[in-house]
């Protein structure tokens, strides 16, 4: 029994997936990449001022 | 399983392995999007010519008073819905702040259709203001769970979002006006309804990506300090108990009157800055310093938000209300167009880093346990403040200009007002301390949400 659940242990954590870098990145690109278009089109606005 | 199933909190319990860092863009979806209630003024005058051709007119208040009722709404919906989002968990709350936020830029399209300002203040104001105040609070407290280590941090950056959220929602509002009228369609009601679906599927987006942290996750490597401030506590306040300590009573004060000084100038910042630098500063030019105190307002909701986990919230919140108030007393009489704007932008930032170090103050006084809902309530602060700010403004521009003095003479008068108000809530900021052991929650009462997790 002991044996048994030292392995079934073991499994649990060999069979852990870590969330992958890139699908960490693609999570962000999809929030950055609008955000970024706003940032970039506020900041054309807000060169005016300095004209 | 029924379809909906996957909206329980049960099925959205991380599994092990799942990166933390997969939780803040599923936030920054939902505020991205909803931050877009900002830029409502986008669609005001096109809304007014819109209606000229109905022979029922409606005029500019009338519809400016969509926005402050939308805002109204977000307040009262988070105040109202906070404890159910505590129980529904983080996903269905998100799915339904998407349903309600895209159905009703899609219930305005139809009250543009029917020439009814009626159905668009149901649509846009009421069912996506509801929207707004589920949307607002639901990814907080799961934030907060999953950064135990930088709560400002990670509630900073979703809220950061929201402050961004207009600048998306204007170009894109602008862009499909402008491409729908070319093709000859009814283009504000065609662009409210692709604004819905649009929206709804980036906030589904966030719906798929939350997960909970499992019951007992703690960050790799972290050990909860031993000693700690006494202002962050170890143990928990209900949302009912929290409404009768000093402490939310202090802090509605604390947010209110910093909301307040900031959306007063938010609000005029355009017209201000034309008056103050008359002949210097021109329409276009006027244009551009709003939309630079967007981009502080933005860059200071992370900034400060990350700085509090750093000094503190109580400090964090010193330096918005002392170097505020100084700030505010004397631009007055700054007459450097580049020093002004410096000025102006610092203060904007510091205006957005109060909303976003509000959740992590709540956190450390209250516990997490409740903090969605606390926070929820919370939010009424700001649904006061957007009417009281601009009340003040309006109410010192209208004097003036029946009194036929030039308005440039007024906004000192609005700025030491501001700074007044400023250092009012520097003595309720100084006055916070700790709960009261009296108000904690028993272990025993504590209701294992996530533990019944399967």
């Amino acid at each position: 029994m002991q044996y048994r659940d030292c392995t079934e242990e073991n499994e649990m954590t060999s069979t852990v997936k870590k969330s992958s870098a890139a699908s960490i990145a693609l999570a962000w690109l999809v929030v950055l990449i609008p955000a970024a278009w706003g940032v970039y089109l506020t900041a054309l606005r807000a060169a005016n001022l300095f004209k | 399983m029924g379809l909906f199933s996957f909206l329980d909190r049960e099925y959205s319990v991380a599994k092990p392995g799942y990166s933390r860092w997969l939780v803040p863009p599923a936030a920054l979806a939902i505020h991205l999007a909803i931050g877009q209630v900002y830029s409502f003024s986008v669609f005001v005058t096109p809304l007014s010519v819109f209606s000229q051709s109905s022979g029922v007119p409606w005029n500019l208040k009338e519809i400016g008073y969509i926005f402050s009722f939308a805002i109204a709404i977000l307040g009262i919906s988070a105040a109202l819905f906070g404890k159910w989002l505590e129980t529904a968990g983080p996903r269905k709350a998100m799915f339904v702040a998407a349903v309600c936020f895209g159905l009703g830029f899609i219930v305005a399209a139809f009250g543009v259709h029917w020439h009814s300002l009626a159905v668009i203040f149901v649509g846009y104001g009421l069912i996506g203001g509801v929207g707004l105040g589920l949307g607002y609070i639901s990814p907080v407290s799961t934030l907060i769970k999953w950064f135990p280590d930088r709560p400002g941090l990670s509630t900073g950056l979703a809220i950061m979002g929201f402050g961004g959220g207009a600048m998306i929602g204007a170009p894109l509002a602008n862009n499909l006006m402008a491409h729908f009228k070319t093709s000859g369609h009814n283009a504000i009601a065609m662009t409210f309804l692709c604004m819905g679906v649009l929206y709804f599927f980036f906030m589904m987006f966030g719906v798929f990506m939350i997960r909970v942290p499992a019951p007992g996750w703690k960050p790799e490597g972290f050990v909860p300090p031993v000693t700690q401030s006494a202002m962050i506590s170890k143990h928990n306040v209900d949302v009912n108990t929290a409404m009768r300590t000093p402490q939310f009573w202090l802090l509605w004060v604390v947010l209110c009157l910093n909301v307040t000084a900031g959306i007063g100038i938010l609000e005029s910042a355009s017209p201000m800055i034309q008056n103050v630098f008359s002949g210097r500063v021109l329409a276009v030019a006027a244009g551009g310093f709003v939309g630079l105190l967007s981009l502080f307002n933005m860059v200071g909701r992370f900034f400060w938000a990350s700085t509090s986990d750093l000094i503190g919230r109580k400090q964090t919140y010193m330096i918005f209300f002392a170097l505020g108030a100084v700030l505010y007393y004397t631009v007055p009489m700054m007459h450097s167009l580049p020093v002004f704007v410096l000025v102006f932008g610092v203060l904007i930032s510091m205006y957005g880093g109060g909303f976003a170090t509000i959740p992590a103050y709540l956190k450390d006084l209250f516990g997490g346990y409740n903090v969605s809902a606390i926070h929820g309530r919370l939010l009424t602060a700001w649904s006061t403040a957007g009417i009281v700010g601009p009340l003040i403004d309006n109410a010192i521009l209208d004097h003036y200009k029946e009194q036929h003095i030039p308005l440039a003479q007024a906004y000192p008068s609005i700025l030491h007002i501001m700074a007044g108000l400023l250092a009012v809530g520097f003595v309720a900021n100084l006055l916070v301390r700790p709960v009261s052991e009296r108000f904690w929650l028993k272990d025993e009462d504590l209701k294992p949400v996530e533990v019944a997790v399967h």
